[in-house]
């Protein structure tokens, strides 16, 4: 989400600003989180592994979209993928914990009754708030620890006095695209602010038995 | 934050920062700022670089710098290029993770030279060497050394088919190194069957002495 970031420190720069920071410390977390780092703070942070084995690759019409894909994130209905191609990881894991996390309407199943939407939007809880056949609405909130940005804040000790000023760039594009019955277009997106697209397109591919997508088959 | 098109607005309409305030017992704040008065930080920056167009099957041998003092650490992350990828860039596709991930993309005869001098005493060639020499260790728990203490999320399983970093780690020098620049070349292969491109990250030290009690920058 964070293309760069700079600090000062009483004026003066102590940490300087970098493109793709997002790339580096995405790095750095895949590398020194453990296990229970993401337990604890994976679903705040919206940190999930991307299934390493859930890629695919196209250049012609795909329900998944084309280039490199990652975005099949519905396992395969019944059955075992082990018995037909041995590859074990068909649905990215990563993908689908995220979107747990973000996309649970919350006012289904009767929930409305109890807790009511307007109470979840009062405790700041990131949602789908709307859908209806045109347009879906989400609220999604970002926590960042200042930690996993840059190293300073790892190792700066209890001080008092001292005045800091960050500059944070965000990545914010858009796109635009018109799926078809066989094919998620070639589309990139727009960038408003940075360099990453920071939203993944699931796949329109349906599910099987033996095969991952993104939609009930 | 408000939608462009619909208009929605989420209820928290800006950022906000929270940071850690402790009340010190005033015995233990005259110790804390009487036993060292002043703290030094030591901590990494980063600079980051791109290498667009290499073939598939070609060598490289790029010079990323002339020359970094301190350096800590070299990243490479190799991407397919916008050609490769359907003509899209992959940072800005929304079907890939790229960005998050790396493009699953091998190298071969990988090397990083620091002042002309090989980082790895042999070229990595297999995954096997990429990963367990070089890789498995960055960023853990004493090097992921103590057995039943470890952490990070990359197993050779997510290396091998997808978490492609080519990773070295430059921290350790002799004291008459330190604060010397140092030139940061890589090279390699592109062992993938596309166009791709290679960013690098180049880690360095910087570090500051700070009154923890006035909260002024000393040095």
């Amino acid at each position: 989400m964070i293309n760069s970031m700079s600090v000062e420190f009483n004026n003066q720069t102590i940490v300087q600003q970098t493109p793709f920071l997002n790339v580096f410390r995405s790095f750095k977390a895949h590398t020194s989180f453990s296990e229970r780092d993401v337990i604890n703070h994976g679903n705040e942070l919206g940190y999930a592994l991307d299934t390493a084995s859930s890629w695919g690759y196209s250049t012609s019409n795909n329900l998944s979209g084309r280039g490199v894909y990652n975005n099949e994130f519905a396992p395969p209905t019944s059955g075992s993928a082990l018995s037909t191609n041995w590859d074990l990881g068909s649905h990215n894991e990563g993908l689908r914990k995220r979107m747990e996390i973000t996309n649970k309407l919350s006012s289904g199943k009767g929930k409305s009754g109890v807790v009511a939407e307007a109470t979840r939007g009062l405790l700041y809880q990131s949602r789908c708030v709307s859908k209806s056949p045109t347009q879906i609405v989400w609220e999604v909130y970002a926590k960042l620890r200042l930690k996993d940005l840059t190293d300073y804040f790892e190792k700066v000790p209890l001080l008092k006095g001292s005045t800091m000023r960050f500059l944070i760039n965000t990545n914010q594009a858009e796109v635009s695209f018109t799926p078809t019955a066989s094919n998620l277009p070639a589309v990139q997106a727009s960038v408003l602010s940075g360099n990453t697209f920071p939203l993944m397109l699931t796949s329109q591919k349906a599910t099987s038995a033996t095969a991952s997508g993104g939609v009930s088959s | 934050m408000k939608s462009r098109q619909s208009g929605h607005q989420t209820s928290l309409t800006s950022c906000r920062l929270y940071a850690p305030l402790y009340k010190f017992n005033p015995l233990a704040e005259q110790r804390y700022l009487s036993l060292a008065p002043t703290k030094r930080v030591e901590y990494e920056d980063v600079f980051q670089y791109q290498f667009n167009g290499v073939n598939a099957g070609d060598t490289f041998n790029f010079l990323v710098s002339n020359g970094i003092a301190d350096i800590q650490s070299v990243l490479v992350v190799p991407f397919l290029s916008s050609s490769a990828n359907d003509g899209m860039n992959p940072f800005l596709s929304p079907y890939s993770t790229a960005g998050a991930t790396p493009d699953p993309v091998p190298l071969q005869q990988f090397n990083i030279l620091l002042s002309g001098v090989n980082l790895f005493l042999e070229n990595s060639e297999y995954d096997f060497q990429a990963f367990s020499h070089h890789l498995a260790s960055s960023n853990q728990l004493n090097g992921g050394l103590t057995t039943g203490l470890g952490s990070g999320l990359i197993g050779k399983f997510e290396f091998e088919n997808l978490y492609r970093y080519y990773y070295g780690n430059a921290s350790r020098s002799l004291p008459s190194e330190e604060g010397v620049s140092r030139s940061v070349q890589i090279v390699g292969k592109n062992a993938s069957a596309q166009q791709i491109s290679l960013m690098v990250f180049v880690a360095f030290k910087r570090s500051m002495t700070i009154d923890i009690q006035t909260g002024a920058r000393v040095m």
